[in-house]
């Protein structure tokens, strides 16, 4: 007994000297820390995932989503070269004999393409498993729908990522849904980020700073979502001089505004933008309205506004205030004609939109940690209204308005730490907090009969929810080998109902030749809302929910490895391959119409789960006067849920086998114009087709219904025939497959106070019948010989977006 | 630069409108035939002899009213795991057997034809028949109900205590069928109503009671299974929608010599009494196997959606092997009930 305590006693104190070497490695050898920021000269601002190396060491550090770094080196004579994708590289040589903090300014390269990279830097460093950051400035390259660029359209072009409706910018990424993506704008979840029914995302290239996407091998200081992460960084604004763009495109006009507001002390960045359709169509709707004998109207428009304040504190402390606002409107309104005095009114406005606000102070503590500390509030809210009204002359005024509305808010509060442990040890560790209520569907009525006024709203209590999670991510890394250790723990209250998760991430590396490594992950992560959709459109009309005491939270465990090869310091390629299983994803049951019902939601869904296997190959030449990628993935991905499909495993509506994108941009002779193309090509979505029919006998409807030939009677009953149609499966039919080939051309010229850039492109350059959605129903055929009315099925398929030119103009000033 | 500012403007214009106006396709799609299936439907119930019904499927594009019947099938039929005979084609793909099923027993079907796969079912009847009771339609009492879409209507009150039995799973229909009634003081000169020309009237049905399946509700008929009463009877408050107003001042007894007619067009009866107000109305209740239970949910979900792009799309649930077509057992019941005014 006294043998088996002793044991316990030295395993603990192996355990906790383990625990200790890794936390807080002690070096043997006298060393010195070196940390700093990288910025833009100039500008000022961040540049992260800036690759440092110390050359007489082998090793270096990478610039943190803040600009930050910290590195151990032994005191003496330091050599640091930098490098960053868009900047021309540097170099330091110092003498440094103590800790020492420095601040690196990076010049932007003129131009994106003529970035020139050092070859000692291995380009395998830019290439992580399950991460893509794609330099922002080509993304600008890509083509883009109605010149209207698109940060997040732009990701479907990568491997793994695929769109949902063509031209909208719902993202599917490894077989998950929108919903299981985690954007993060300023550190600020976004709910809904779509205008114009998902042909548009909110973020424009010109305001986003840093985007970095995750779609496996998760770092534990991210949870929530399922599929993948999206952090986007809005530009912070010039430190030394005011700078500005315009830019009209087919659908928007945009203006973007930066400049200090105490010369190299603080900041701002403004940028808003505008629809012009409204604008386009109002006069011509009204015009066809008068012609009719009414007045009316008829418009549709949104708008963004993005504005973000810096103030330098101290060389190592800076407070930065984020807020986006954004909308989308539609308006109908039909007024009586002037000579009319009696007749109707009626008016309909859908309307929904974002306010995203977030603080952030963050500083460097000490010499090797950095603490970033964020408060924020992020709202998503949609409202549709109808209101009808009748005066005659003589009467009090009558009057009928319905509509409803949903919305979601939430507070956060994140408190983060990183920093250095040793020489190429790496912690993270942080904590949030978060407070949501969701108002999921609120509908309500007035009426105004005469004198009499009536006001009835039918709404189920808010739902309130708060997370807490904690965190803890260990990194080590040598020129050769990586590793990283996450925890992520959560606590999810709602409704007086708890959940619990821990949540273990974990990644390893080996770079096994020069130009060669591999890497493999696991993650798992969980979900505590839904998203209830049927279209995968991102359609206003889709309702955030919590997970309750009727439907659980989401989960997922993904498995991924790949191989990464670097051909040249801009060139790598890598193959991927993922596994990944998810739990408690929901979907309308069986035959719900999601628009004519009224029932609680938790009534109308069923909960099941999901699997997709892929495989994803990447060659991506970065920068250079060729530059682009090509993509291809192999992916499947199912669905299974007890009560859908008789319990049988069926493919996930946009489960595409094949998946190639290819993009290529060319600077021409003349280096102020270029060319870019996309090619795309993507398996059907699949969607459910009943394609059989079969016939229940009369006397049978009879027994059921009563009276067949008579049933068409009882309220909303109504049985049009003795046939039930019926699908193999769900989701049983492929469309076909879709393919387009989009340019584009851009010059650039420099005028006295102002450069100018027009884009001429064309979406679709070839035409190609693309299938948008399938319409299956029923049409009556009246004919002059017996049988004189008949009903055939009938299955259409319906393409859009054929062929479309675009052109676009920006100033930049 | 002015003619620089005229092209910025006027250029995306044309370019929107040609955007929105002329770039949309159409193209029917044509989906091969359906692999050929027998479809057997037979419903049965203890107050009548077996009936089994064989047709097959066809392609969705096939507009024929008629169903394709198949009169050359083998139809076995099992009881309990003993063969209690083979079915006999009587035409129209029906298969007959001169024989009750029994509430409580196992029954299990074969269906074999040629150039088809084999299709089996089994099901059974459940042991009780629905009982309900205290049926009481208060029409002197008015219910005011807003529905979620925003209409206000006022309805009578109908309560009905169901009496559940744990010794099996039950799963309920009930639905109201108007059968005849009279305002006839308010209407002294409208002429009879002829049965044949003027059959039952279903009533709306709606309920708060939470068990209800809401599909069915939409239906206007009340579904619901036994979780949550379990053992014990249960109250219904049901509410006849406002429709029932109309058809109650609208319909006329049947004849004169109905015995529940007493009384003259003059509106005295027998007993020089005057006239009275009345509805003669029907509860049609069933207790049903689970298999039919999902079928007829399936089955009036798939009808009411039909035509709504936005419905999800659900097949009639099936418990035969090739997942077309029913095979389910019920027991029926119909309560008669009078309402004077």
């Amino acid at each position: 007994m006294i043998e088996h305590t002793n044991m316990k006693i030295r395993l603990h104190k192996w355990i906790w000297g383990l625990l200790l070497l890794l936390l807080f490695p002690v070096s043997l050898y006298p060393q010195i820390t070196i940390s700093g920021s990288i910025q833009e000269a100039g500008s000022g601002e961040p540049i992260s995932f800036a690759q440092l190396k110390v050359n007489q060491l082998q090793t270096g550090a990478i610039s943190n989503e803040s600009g930050f770094f910290s590195i151990d080196i032994p005191p003496g004579e330091v050599h640091f070269a930098i490098q960053r994708i868009g900047y021309y590289p540097l170099t330091l040589e110092f003498s440094a004999w103590k800790d020492t903090f420095i601040q690196v300014r990076m010049i932007q390269a003129s131009s994106f393409l003529d970035t020139v990279m050092i070859e000692a830097f291995s380009g395998l460093q830019d290439v992580h498993l399950g991460r893509m950051v794609i330099p922002m400035e080509q993304l600008k390259q890509l083509p883009a729908l109605a010149g209207e660029g698109d940060v997040l359209k732009s990701l479907q072009f990568l491997p793994g990522v695929q769109f949902g409706q063509e031209g909208t910018s719902g993202l599917f990424v490894r077989g998950g849904s929108p919903d299981q993506n985690l954007i993060l704008l300023d550190d600020m979840p976004v709910y809904n980020v779509n205008h114009l029914f998902g042909f548009f995302s909110l973020f424009p290239p010109g305001v986003i700073q840093d985007m970095e996407v995750y779609k496996g091998a998760f770092p534990a200081q991210y949870g929530g979502r399922l599929s993948s992460v999206i952090r986007l960084q809005v530009k912070e604004g010039n430190l030394s001089e005011w700078k500005g763009e315009t830019s009209l495109s087919m659908l928007s006009g945009q203006v973007r505004v930066e400049g200090p507001l105490i010369p190299g002390k603080s900041s701002i960045f403004f940028a808003g933008r505008r629809s012009l359709i409204d604008l386009v169509l109002r006069p011509f709707t009204s015009y066809n309205y008068r012609r009719e004998g009414v007045n009316g109207s008829l418009g549709y428009g949104f708008y963004d506004i993005i504005t973000k304040a810096n103030y330098i504190i101290s060389p190592k402390s800076r407070l930065f205030v984020s807020v986006y606002a954004g909308s989308d409107q539609g308006k109908i309104s039909i007024r009586p004609s002037d000579e009319d005095s009696t007749a109707s009114e009626s008016s309909g406005a859908l309307q929904w939109g974002n306010i995203t606000t977030s603080m952030r102070f963050q500083q460097v503590m000490g010499k090797k940690w950095f603490s970033k500390s964020v408060l924020g509030f992020t709202r998503y809210r949609y409202n549709q209204e109808l209101s009808f009204s009748r005066k005659e002359v003589g009467f009090p005024e009558d009057k009928i308005q319905f509509g409803n509305y949903s919305s979601v808010n939430d507070w956060i509060l994140k408190q983060e730490f990183h920093g250095q442990t040793g020489r190429n040890h790496n912690l993270r560790a942080g904590i949030q907090l978060s407070s949501k209520q969701f108002e999921p569907d609120v509908s309500f009525l007035s009426i105004q009969d005469g004198m009499v006024a009536t006001d009835t709203s039918f709404r189920e209590p808010p739902l309130r929810s708060q997370t807490a999670s904690v965190y803890t991510g260990y990194e080590y890394s040598t020129p050769s080998l990586s590793l990283y250790l996450g925890l992520r723990a959560e606590g999810f209250f709602t409704e007086g109902k708890q959940w619990w998760s821990v949540q273990p991430r974990a990644k390893i590396g080996w770079k096994f030749a020069p130009a060669w490594k591999v890497e493999a992950g696991y993650s798992y992560i969980q979900q505590y809302i839904h998203l209830l959709t049927n279209s995968g459109l991102g359609l206003p009309t889709d309702l955030w929910v919590p997970a309750t005491s009727l439907i659980p939270p989401a989960s997922s465990q993904q498995i991924t490895a790949g191989i990464f090869h670097e051909i040249d310091p801009r060139t790598t390629i890598s193959i991927e391959g993922y596994w990944k299983q998810i739990e408690g994803v929901i979907e309308y049951k069986e035959g719900v119409s999601y628009i004519n019902n009224f029932s609680n939601w938790q009534q109308l869904v069923n909960i099941g789960r999901g699997k997709s296997i892929g495989l994803e190959f990447f060659l991506h030449r970065r920068s250079g006067k060729w530059n682009g990628w090509i993509g291809y993935t192999l992916s499947k991905a199912t669905r299974q849920f007890d009560e859908i499909n008789d319990g049988i495993e069926f493919p996930f509506r946009y489960d595409r086998p094949h998946n190639v994108s290819m993009f290529l941009s060319r600077e021409l002779p003349n280096p102020n114009k270029s060319i870019s193309a996309t090619w795309t090509f993507v398996s059907g979505a699949r969607i459910t087709v009943p394609d059989e029919q079969y016939f229940v006998p009369f006397d049978l409807v009879d027994q059921l219904t009563g009276f067949a030939d008579n049933l068409i009677t009882s309220g909303s009953s109504y049985i049009f025939g003795p046939s039930a149609v019926y699908a193999e499966s769900r989701n049983n039919y492929s469309q076909r497959p879709f393919h387009k080939l989009d340019i584009a051309y851009r010059t650039k010229k420099a005028k006295r106070k102002f450069d100018r850039t027009w884009e001429f492109g064309v979406y679709n350059l070839y035409g190609r019948q693309n299938p948008y959605y399938v319409f299956y129903g029923t049409e009556t055929i009246f004919s002059t010989t017996e049988p004189f009315v008949r009903n055939e099925r009938t299955l259409r398929e319906y393409s859009f977006l054929i062929w479309l030119p675009y052109i676009g103009y920006q100033i930049s000033f | 630069m002015d003619k620089t500012l005229r092209i910025i403007v006027r250029t995306p214009q044309l370019l929107v409108f040609f955007f929105m106006f002329s770039c949309t396709q159409v193209t029917e799609l044509q989906i091969p035939d359906p692999e050929p299936e027998l479809i057997v439907n037979g419903l049965f119930t203890p107050d009548s002899t077996w009936k089994i019904n064989v047709s097959t499927n066809t392609s969705i594009y096939n507009s024929d009213y008629e169903p394709t019947y198949l009169d050359h099938a083998k139809v076995s039929l099992w009881e309990d795991d003993s063969l209690l005979g083979t079915l006999i084609p009587s035409g129209r793909g029906n298969y007959r057997l001169n024989r009750y099923p029994k509430a409580g027993t196992t029954y299990r079907l074969l269906v074999e034809a040629d150039g088809f796969s084999p299709v089996s079912a089994e099901d059974r009847i459940p042991i009780h028949v629905p009982e309900i009771d205290n049926i009481i339609w208060d029409l002197d009492r008015e219910v005011v109900l807003g529905d979620q879409t925003g209409g206000v209507y006022t309805t009578n009150p109908l309560t009905l205590d169901v009496i559940h039995h744990p010794d099996e799973p039950e799963y309920y229909r009930v639905q109201q069928i108007l059968l005849d009634s009279c305002d006839c003081l308010d209407h002294p000169i409208w002429p009879l109503v002829d049965f044949l020309d003027d059959p039952p009237i279903f009533l709306g049905l709606d309920t708060r009671f939470p068990l209800c399946e809401p599909s069915a509700r939409d239906h206007n008929i009340l579904m619901f299974r036994d979780d949550g009463i379990e053992g014990l009877s249960t109250t219904i408050e049901c509410y006849s929608s406002d429709t029932l107003n109309a058809f109650y001042s609208y319909s006329l007894p049947r004849s004169d010599n109905d015995t529940l007619w007493l009384y003259d067009y003059n509106g005295i009866g027998p007993d020089q009494t005057p006239r009275k107000t009345y509805v003669r109305m029907y509860l049609d209740t069933w207790n049903m196997s689970e298999s039919l239970y999902r079928y007829q949910l399936s089955y009036l979900t798939q009808g009411y959606n039909s035509g709504d792009p936005f419905a999800v799309h659900i097949n009639v649930f099936s418990n035969t092997s090739n997942r077309r077509g029913i095979f389910a057992g019920y027991q029926r019941k119909w309560f008669l009930f009078y309402q004077h005014g």
